[in-house]
């Protein structure tokens, strides 16, 4: 069964790496946001399988985000996007929920790897 | 590493429209100066920007890119965390924005290889080590004891708090470090407890200990002892239970991440009781040993723990053997939320393009229509008339964007000269966000920088005359922007030298441009306007600064191929005052059709109805003659009058009776009579630009097609007689009837 990616990132050019990251027959992207605000938003509309959620962006981090996704839905599977540098804030995000994270620049491999492992854990 | 070829034209886009937001708030940072909550939502916007600039440059490859990225972004992250930005430093960052600039250049010629910023990366990195005693101190191979101060819950300004705390702590002697760092406590809105001050092995902290527990707002301070950071390899079970150690991957990325994601992962299980490091250490990324040490009790099941932390990522090994509170990130502030799309722009001209078709078939269907007599189609037609106006002033809309757009780069324009020439200014602006055409602020940008420039460079005297004048030493530049109707006015206003008409005319005489006669009856307005003239700034003092490429006579050109006007007031010794006065819009403009041409044709011209004054019929006693050249009489007034066929280039034609002969206005004070062999008429059309080589003609400003489906060139009066100087004009007793050929 296909799962549904919700992307997060106020970057077009890192949602369309994203994108096609994803691109296979198990996952199906079903929204894009560029903010922390959208990405809550979209959370409630779509009601994805998984998240994921840039770190920094405007109007709402994504850390905000998270927190707000997950004070709503608790078994929401957030994978937070980060660049080198910002480990404090993927650790206050694990501990707000999130259920794990990739680094940017993205290895494919590592992206799957992640997900996949996010996924079959929550069954 | 990805297929960049995909991401050039994105990472181009999206890194430039960064690049330009990380120049503006760096220098927004630095007026700011010494008010740190102006400038703290700037920071915000150039730390994000700065953040997003590198994790793009990662993802493309783009080493040199993404290095200069991470520094500005650290730099800019200290500030955010309270370290305060010496001046020198903006120069600096403002060099590595540019560079930053420079290199998105590159990636869209496709010059990745050529990327470089050696130089200035080495100077980064050794600011970058000169602000370390700010930053993160490493920890000492054996840390004494430490005390740990946690704050009552609700207590007002923690991190105020926290602040008076350190300070009375970090006096007493054998301290060693404070946890959260100094910085990180300036910062105002940030939860910093538990505080853990930790002195130098030996330091007896009973004392210090009741000292802290009597300040305010503190609930509770407890005596850690010395930490020993070596971790135990050999096996040695605690009494009825173990520990697990779990060794990382060697070139993990986010290895501190990983491995607190296996301490949560552990801690949270049954039978845990420690580990090494801890939690605190963890937390600030402190893992010496690239390794995690858990201790458990009896009540553990060790084999489900370790197959546990070897599923989790990252994990290399895990053995069994017999545990920084990070200071959150203040939220970035909101802003009002812009719903906004991006659109490539020749979508959007293409649909233009359509619109402008549509109006024209609409004026073909309403000729049609009053020749049919079907009852009802008057009303239909009507309203298509209706609807296509709506549309097309919906998509001439969708071309209009915020002069701010492009004025958002005259203040660095101003800083970098003011600092070059040392002429301290200040520039400010006003109306930034009226709209205009795209396709007119695409041309006025450099016309604007260079009447920027001349300003600071012309304008200035220097700090120290302006005071001898009474004057505030540094000049004041002021663009302001106002909607006048259906045109827009940007004036330019600066309250330096102003221009000395005397010196002026002088010049000018000297250049050949006028002479003495012509002098001696130009008003002042006049005399500003000879500024414009070409050949007139071509002075032996050109600065380099000011005298390259645009002149003023472009600029005036540029503004009137806008169809604009320029006008420019200045008093010596009080400033100057340019005023731009520009339509909103270039896409449809109303014409008079005329013909000309000679024996092999005649050929319809548009002439902008703006710039028409009236038309004259050319009969006995109106065309006069006086040194040669032709002249029409108005009311008393001599206007110089030429064929437009001629001026075009046509083999002459003989005047003719009947003829008709339109004035129009070429320039600001001048005027010019055109004969013509017909006129067609009034029309509506749509600006078509003339690609290159044609665009380059200045007496052409677009192309049209006509209702009547022929192709007419769209005329501009000024550049038919540019580099052709209108001769003095006579009195009207010199002149003599025109002989009729």
């Amino acid at each position: 069964m296909t799962k549904r990616v919700l992307i997060v990132d106020d970057a077009v050019f890192m949602r369309n790496m994203l994108k096609d990251i994803f691109a296979s027959g198990e996952f199906e992207i079903v929204g894009e946001a560029a903010n922390g605000v959208e990405a809550v938003e979209k959370f409630g509309q779509l009601k994805p399988d998984i998240v994921t959620m840039d770190i920094v962006m405007p109007f709402k981090s994504g850390i905000e985000a998270t927190k707000e996704i997950l004070g709503g839905t608790p078994d929401a599977c957030v994978v937070m996007c980060s660049a080198l540098g910002q480990e404090s804030l993927v650790m206050e995000a694990i501990e707000a929920g999130a259920a794990d994270f990739i680094i940017k620049p993205f290895k494919s491999e590592d992206v799957l790897a992640v997900v996949k492992k996010v996924l079959d854990a929550r069954g | 590493m990805v297929d960049i070829e995909k991401y050039r034209a994105l990472f181009v886009e999206e890194s430039r429209d960064h690049v330009d937001t990380l120049s503006q708030k760096l220098l927004e940072l630095e007026r700011a100066g010494d008010t740190p909550e102006a400038g703290s939502a700037a920071l915000e916007e150039a730390f994000r920007a700065a953040h997003s600039l590198k994790g793009m440059g990662a993802s493309m490859g783009f080493e040199p890119f993404t290095q200069l990225s991470h520094h500005l972004e650290n730099l800019i992250d200290r500030a955010r965390s309270g370290a305060t930005l010496p001046r020198a430093q903006f120069d600096l960052l403002l060099a590595a924005a540019d560079a930053l600039g420079e290199m998105v250049l590159q990636a869209e010629a496709g010059r990745d290889q050529d990327m470089n910023a050696d130089a200035l990366l080495a100077q980064l990195r050794t600011t970058h080590d000169a602000t370390t005693s700010d930053a993160q101190a490493t920890a000492p191979a054996s840390a004494g004891p430490s005390l740990v101060v946690e704050l009552v819950p609700d207590a007002p300004a923690k991190a105020a708090r926290a602040l008076i705390i350190y300070k009375r702590l970090a006096k007493a002697p054998g301290f060693a470090q404070t946890w959260p760092e100094k910085s990180a406590l300036m910062a105002t809105d940030l939860d910093v407890t538990p505080l853990r001050i930790t002195f130098e092995p030996g330091t007896a902290l009973d004392d210090l200990a009741e000292i802290a527990r009597a300040l305010p707002a503190v609930a509770r301070v407890s005596i850690e002892s010395a930490q020993s950071t070596a971790l135990p390899t050999e096996v040695a079970d605690a009494p009825g239970g173990a520990r697990l150690r779990v060794d990382f991957q060697p070139e993990l990325q986010a290895l501190q991440v990983r491995a607190f994601m296996v301490y949560r992962a552990l801690s949270a299980s049954t039978g845990f009781v420690s580990s090494t490091p801890d939690e605190a250490a963890l937390r600030g990324g402190k893992l010496p040993e690239r390794a995690l040490v858990c201790t458990f009790d009896h009540t553990a099941d060790l084999d489900a723990l370790t197959a546990l932390a070897q599923r989790q990522i990252g994990v290399a090994d895990v053995t069994r053997l017999a545990l920084e509170p990070e200071a959150p990130r203040a939220a970035p502030t909101a802003a009002p939320l812009r719903r906004t799309v991006k659109v490539r722009t020749d979508v959007l001209d293409g649909v233009i393009d359509t619109v402008g078709e549509l109006l024209l078939a609409r004026a073909r269907l309403r000729a049609l229509a009053a020749r049919a007599s079907v009852p009802g189609l008057d009303d239909v037609v009507d309203e298509i008339d209706r609807l296509s106006r709506e549309l097309h002033e919906r998509a001439v809309a969708t071309r209009m964007m915020p002069i701010g757009t492009i004025t958002h780069q005259l203040p660095r324009v101003v800083r970098d000269l003011s600092h070059q020439l040392e002429r301290p200014v200040t520039f400010d602006m006003h109306g930034t966000d009226i709209e205009l055409d795209r396709a007119i602020l695409d041309e006025l940008l450099g016309p604007l920088i260079h009447l920027v420039r001349n300003a600071v460079d012309h304008g200035h005297d220097g700090a120290d005359v302006r005071m001898r004048l009474g004057k505030p030493p540094e000049m004041h530049l002021a663009l302001s922007v106002r909607r006048d109707r259906d045109h827009v006015l940007l004036t330019l206003e600066d309250d330096g030298a102003g221009m000395d008409p005397a010196a002026l005319l002088k010049r000018a005489l000297s250049r050949g441009i006028i002479d003495a006669d012509r002098a001696a009856e130009l008003t002042h307005a006049h005399i500003l306007q000879l500024i414009c003239q070409p050949g007139f700034s071509t002075a032996p003092t050109v600065t380099e600064t000011s005298g390259r490429g645009v002149g003023m006579d472009v600029v005036k050109a540029v503004v009137e191929r806008l169809g604009g006007s320029l006008s420019i007031a200045s008093q010596k010794g009080r400033g100057s005052t340019f005023t731009l006065r520009l339509p909103l819009s270039v896409a449809i403009v109303q014409v008079l059709v005329v013909e000309a041409g000679d024996e092999r044709g005649q050929h319809p011209f548009a002439l902008p109805i703006g710039r028409v004054e009236r038309s004259v019929q050319l009969d006995a006693g109106t065309a006069r003659e006086a040194g040669g050249r032709q002249y029409l009489d108005l009311e008393g007034h001599l206007v110089p009058l030429f064929e437009l066929g001629a001026l075009l280039g046509f083999s002459p034609q003989a005047a003719r009776a009947g003829d008709i002969a339109i004035i129009v206005a070429a320039g600001q004070t001048g005027k010019l009579a055109l004969r013509v062999g017909a006129v067609r008429g009034q029309e509506e059309i749509l600006v078509k630009p003339l690609g290159r080589p044609l665009s380059s003609v200045r007496y052409l400003s677009g192309g049209a097609m006509l209702s009547d489906g022929r192709a007419a060139f769209i005329l501009e009066p000024s550049g038919l007689v540019e580099g052709m100087r209108l001769p003095e004009r006579p009195s009207s007793a010199a002149s003599t009837p025109a002989a009729r050929a």
